[in-house]
């Protein structure tokens, strides 16, 4: 390009500027900006999209809160307590139950009363303490439950049955179905319902327990004393002329879950109330023992009502003296100082 | 209406823009005539959007120290957009998928204008790209560094003097 075409470009450029806004352009533009502040807001339809995507994300944020501030069942090893009010405490590979408590999963629940439990894999280990196992049939094919004890493992088909657990000595019974129970020896048998098994020494089950409450089976001499220095035990009166009832019952599902439901919504009373109502009923003796001891567990820990729960644990020890039990109670009573002297003491 | 006329008490906004377009709108009018290729019509439309543009934006011009190059880069940039727009709808494919615009309406005082020997040097320069003729009016016209004007482009300045280049040697062919 050439000096002259620049200066051609400079020259009207020059001539450009001398030209001013017409007078029509400049009254329009200047009404437009004054317009510009009475102009109502417009809202474009994005804003109208976006403030509708607000207050729907507003209300998904309330609904949201609202529905985590409705405390989901605590998940203890992969175990659910279905009772808020459960005594647990519980570890990375452990939990203790204090009272008693139903743990539940798929397939299976577990009411556990003062006991130790831990997770290996899908295997439940009772360390110790009172486990009443409920399982679900377990499909041809399909790996059977398994519960780990000091003793060796019980297999379960599906069943009911209760685990009895001291840490270096137990015992499991059989409500109703089938268990295996495989000892640490590798000899394995079979129980039926009814039939109970210790451990460690004897593996062959044991015969169904007699009718007759403990106490008055244990005043004829039946069965050995697990504690040789255990003092002897008077049975109340009413226990030793009391015939066992014929139609005796074993606990089933829908008392635990009644009893269950009173706990986890704290009707710790109407709980006691439907205990004592079950202990007049003709249950067998391993669930009436179960009974008693809850109910007195309920009195202790839960309303912490420590006269009546002296009189449940004394109640308790006259009627199941050498139970399932014995140590935990012998325990609660020394710390609760009942009748201001030590068991042996009242012994 | 001046700022300081309305220092008293605090403006409104369209009262500030006003004020701007009081002290500011002969120079984008010009700037908008050079790059519209001394269309009236076109040169008002830019003007009224430049300042009409400023609603809302008025608090930011506060922390601007120099308007007036405020406003010549504003408004260059403004006319860079219009053109690149409009030649793009020149195209032949754009035309026939959009239909054609109507032809505007050209001024008695703009015909007299092209009339004359000064205009046909603008109409060499209208004939550039849009890059090309913002880069070689604001360097050969306005005696902008080429820093100022990569500034302006958004680009480095090896590439502006590319672009002054490219115009330089488009406008010989032409005037040849």
């Amino acid at each position: 390009v050439n000096e002259r075409t620049i200066e051609a470009l400079k020259a009207a450029d020059r001539a450009l500027a001398d030209q001013t806004i017409s007078r029509e352009a400049d009254r329009r533009i200047r009404a437009q900006i004054r317009s510009l502040e009475r102009r109502p807001t417009r809202i474009a339809p994005f804003a109208l999209a976006a403030a509708s995507f607000a207050t729907g994300a507003l209300c998904a944020a309330i609904w949201i809160g609202r529905e985590a501030r409705v405390v989901p069942p605590k998940e203890h090893l992969g175990l659910h307590a279905a009772e808020p009010t459960c005594q647990l405490e519980s570890t990375s590979d452990r939990m203790t139950v204090g009272g008693t408590c139903l743990l539940e999963e798929e397939g299976f629940s577990i009411l556990a009363s003062n006991a130790v439990i831990s997770r290996e894999g899908a295997a439940v280990r009772v360390a110790r303490g009172t486990a009443t196992f409920d399982v679900a049939p377990v499909p041809p094919g399909k790996q059977p439950f398994r519960v780990l004890v000091s003793g060796g493992v019980i297999e379960v088909i599906g069943t009911r049955f209760v685990v009895i657990e001291n840490g270096d000595r137990g015992r499991v019974e059989l409500v109703h179905g089938k268990i295996r129970f495989i000892a640490e020896s590798g000899d394995t048998s079979e129980l039926s319902p009814g039939e109970g098994l210790s451990w460690p020494k004897a593996i062959a089950p044991i015969a169904p327990p007699p009718p007759e409450p403990l106490p008055v089976v244990e005043a004829h001499g039946a069965e050995p004393k697990p504690r040789p220095n255990a003092p002897p035990v008077r049975a109340p009166k009413a226990l030793e002329v009391a015939a066992p009832p014929v139609e005796a019952r074993a606990l089933d599902s829908n008392t635990t879950a009644e009893l269950a439901r009173l706990r986890a919504e704290g009707r710790y009373e109407e709980a006691v109330s439907l205990l004592a109502r079950l202990l007049d009923e003709p249950f067998e003796p391993r669930s009436a023992e179960l009974l008693s001891f809850e109910r007195a567990s309920i009195l202790d820990r839960q309303l912490r009502d420590r006269d009546r729960a002296c009189t449940a644990y004394e109640a308790h020890r006259a009627r199941f003296s050498g139970g399932r039990y014995d140590r935990e109670i012998r325990e609660r009573i020394e710390i609760l100082s009942c009748g201001g002297n030590s068991p042996e003491g009242r012994e | 209406m001046e700022l300081g006329a309305i220092a008293t008490r605090e403006p409104t906004e369209a009262e500030v823009i006003e004020a701007l377009y009081e002290r500011h709108h002969a120079e984008v009018y010009r700037l908008a005539l050079r790059y519209g290729g001394g269309r009236v019509a076109w040169a008002e439309d830019v003007t009224q959007d430049v300042f009409v543009s400023l609603i809302g934006a008025v608090h930011r011009l506060r922390e601007v120290e120099d308007l007036g190059g405020w406003f010549y880069r504003v408004t260059t940039r403004r006319c860079m957009t219009r053109i690149s727009r409009e030649r793009f709808r020149a195209l032949a494919p754009v035309r026939w998928f959009f239909g054609n615009d109507p032809p505007e309406v050209e001024r008695p005082d703009e015909t007299l204008a092209k009339r004359s020997e000064l205009f046909a040097a603008l109409g060499a320069l209208d004939a550039l790209p849009p890059k090309e003729r913002v880069a070689f009016a604001m360097h050969h016209l306005d005696g902008k560094e080429l820093k100022e004007i990569g500034q302006v482009l958004g680009h480095s300045k090896g590439y502006v003097s590319k672009l002054i280049k490219r115009a330089e040697e488009r406008l010989g062919r032409i005037s040849s």
